[in-house]
């Protein structure tokens, strides 16, 4: 409690609703109380008011204090969950990289370059094109084959004469060498 | 023939009708009256069964808390209660019950003020509401000496059956025992604060160990748990809060003060003849003008509580005061009243001034002092009684709370009680 806190109870009037304590409640209870006894003269008429003014103040005392139970409930909460936040993040820094965290969780590190990079289908996709690219590859490589060989070689160039032949001069008869 | 019949006396109503209203018009309108219930009268007492006095005592003494909404709002209004309960068994010409609720609430209130002794809340409380229905048991009483500022209705509501004026005495008594109460829980709480906040230059740290009772949201001491004399006195504020809240008589307020300002001068000025450096007291005027500034402030300058600080005052005056010549000595004889030659002697022998040049009190001086003071015939006792206890009075204070308004608020839980 600092020093020079007011103790004078007409300044409970002037807090913030959400400062309240119920402290505050009992003084503001007791100026009400003080200045309706100075209009009471008369007092049937006053009556009535001082008791319903009472019962709006036990009901204030009553939400002021399960306010300010609830705020001390809730910060206890948020202060023992920060707390295991903290120790949980402690924990996780020292276990290494790729730790598993909780089900089907899985943690990388980003600066690891042998870290998971590509999708299931992106990687599907790249095998069907590696296995249509090397289909195709062993196909030209049979016609290479093909093409080397002595009897094609051979047999296109006696193709290629007949055409020849047969092209420039169709009415010469034809003398094989 | 029927429809035409219809027809026939429709036209008739018809014409009844407007000749009807013509002849209203000119006959004086009828005047609306209101009916209003009659409210109810209340005769100012609560009526409540036999079986139920247990429970009254619970929730009205035993229990209650000297802090909440309804007591508050209304200070005093436990004793307003009882007395209302009071009122119902006299009503009904029941001696028997009078004086078992009489006896009741004086040995519940007992045990609380035995239970709850260190609490100056509790205790205040009960003193101001024991005040309270001792001077509802006179102000209604139908002695006429008591009912000087009565209202016509208070008076019509006087005590009817029975002669009550024993229970003044014993309700006295029971005043006077929770004053002592009182003031020894004061002192328990004071006088470990009094030499530190009065005497020492430097504040202390953290003087006190744990908060004591009866201060709950209250300041207790500078922010860094240092004890000064700002400190006290808004300590002492804090408790004239309190009482004030709880609709204690100003005259008991005053009387209380001024045995603390007793207790306070007397503490302070037995450590001062004990230690021989505190006997340079330099902020001794000034702590002690500080007390006398907070009882103006108060409205208290007329409780007696500066008179009993004229040995202290006197004693701070004379560590500042000349003490060379035979005119000073003459001057301090003068002035220190208040104090007994023993006690003027020791602060002059063990006075220490502060500025180094200056010398100390001589030895002829004293012997000036003592012969001059040889006439008094005052005690040889050095030491002031800090444990002495002023008697108090309580002189009737009546109220001017119509007890036909009072209604009991919802928190107090005595929903059993039925308001005639």
């Amino acid at each position: 409690m600092e020093f020079g806190e007011e103790s004078s109870p007409a300044l409970a009037f002037e807090k913030d609703a959400f400062e309240l304590t119920v402290e505050d409640v009992y003084d503001i209870s007791y100026v009400i109380g003080r200045d309706l006894l100075k209009i009471s003269s008369a007092g049937e008429e006053v009556s009535d008011l001082q008791f319903r003014i009472v019962r709006v103040l036990e009901m204030f005392e009553t939400l002021v204090n399960k306010y300010n139970l609830s705020v001390e409930e809730l910060k206890l909460e948020r202060d023992n969950l920060k707390s295991e936040l903290d120790r949980i993040i402690k924990e996780g820094s020292s276990a290494g990289q790729g730790t598993v965290r909780g089900p089907n969780q899985l943690v990388v590190d980003l600066t690891d370059p042998n870290r998971p990079r590509f999708t299931m289908q992106e990687l599907k996709e790249v095998l069907q094109e590696r296995n249509q690219l090397k289909a195709q590859l062993m196909v030209a490589q049979e016609e290479l084959q093909l093409y080397k060989s002595p009897y094609y070689s051979h047999y296109t160039k006696e193709t290629k004469l007949k055409q020849y032949l047969q092209k420039e001069q169709p009415k010469v008869p034809v003398c094989y060498i | 023939d029927l429809t035409k019949q219809l027809k026939m006396y429709m036209k008739k109503v018809e014409d009844f009708e407007a000749s009807v209203q013509q002849a209203s018009v000119t006959t004086d309108p009828v005047r609306v009256v209101n009916i209003t219930r009659k409210e109810k009268e209340y005769q100012g007492m609560l009526e409540y069964k036999e079986s139920d006095l247990s429970r009254l005592l619970k929730y009205l003494i035993i229990d209650l808390k000297p802090r909440g909404v309804a007591v508050t709002f209304t200070p005093g209004l436990p004793a307003y209660i009882l007395f209302m309960c009071l009122r119902y068994t006299d009503n009904i010409s029941d001696d028997r019950r009078v004086s078992t609720l009489l006896n009741s609430t004086i040995s519940s209130i007992k045990g609380v003020v035995k239970r709850k002794g260190e609490d100056f809340e509790v205790i205040s409380f009960w003193l101001a509401n024991t005040c309270r229905l001792m001077h509802c048991l006179k102000q209604y009483s139908g002695d006429e000496a008591f009912m000087v500022h009565n209202t016509a209705k208070q008076n019509e509501q006087c005590l009817t059956n029975f002669e009550l004026s024993e229970y003044h005495q014993l309700f006295g008594d029971l005043a006077i025992q929770i004053y002592h109460q009182l003031i020894k829980c004061l002192d328990n709480i004071l006088q470990p604060l009094i030499v530190a906040s009065m005497l020492e230059h430097e504040p202390i740290q953290g003087v006190l160990g744990s908060k004591p009772t009866g201060l709950r949201k209250r300041s207790t001491s500078t922010s860094d748990g240092a004890v000064t004399i700002e400190a006290f006195l808004q300590r002492l504020s804090v408790f004239l809060t309190t009482m004030s809240q709880h609709g204690m008589d100003v005259h008991v307020v005053k009387q209380i003060i001024k045995q603390e300002f007793y207790v306070i001068g007397a503490v302070t000025l037995n450590h001062l003849l004990l230690r021989k450096d505190m006997c340079s007291w330099s902020k001794g005027l000034y702590n002690v003008w500080q007390l006398e500034e907070w009882l103006a402030e108060n409205e208290l300058t007329d409780s007696g509580a500066k008179e009993s600080l004229e040995p202290l005052i006197q004693a701070a005056q004379l560590l500042q005061i000349k003490k060379k010549t035979e005119a000073d000595a003459l001057a301090i004889c003068n002035m220190c009243t208040a104090l007994t030659t023993a006690q003027i002697i020791k602060v002059l022998t063990l006075y220490t001034p502060v500025i180094e040049f200056e010398e100390r009190v001589s030895t002829t001086f004293i012997s000036t002092i003592k012969n001059l003071l040889k006439d008094r015939n005052d005690s040889a006792t050095l030491m002031m009684d800090a444990k002495k206890i002023f008697s108090v009075i309580f002189p009737f204070t009546p109220s001017s709370v119509a007890l036909e308004t009072l209604q009991i608020p919802a928190s107090l839980n005595l929903a059993f009680l039925t308001r005639v």
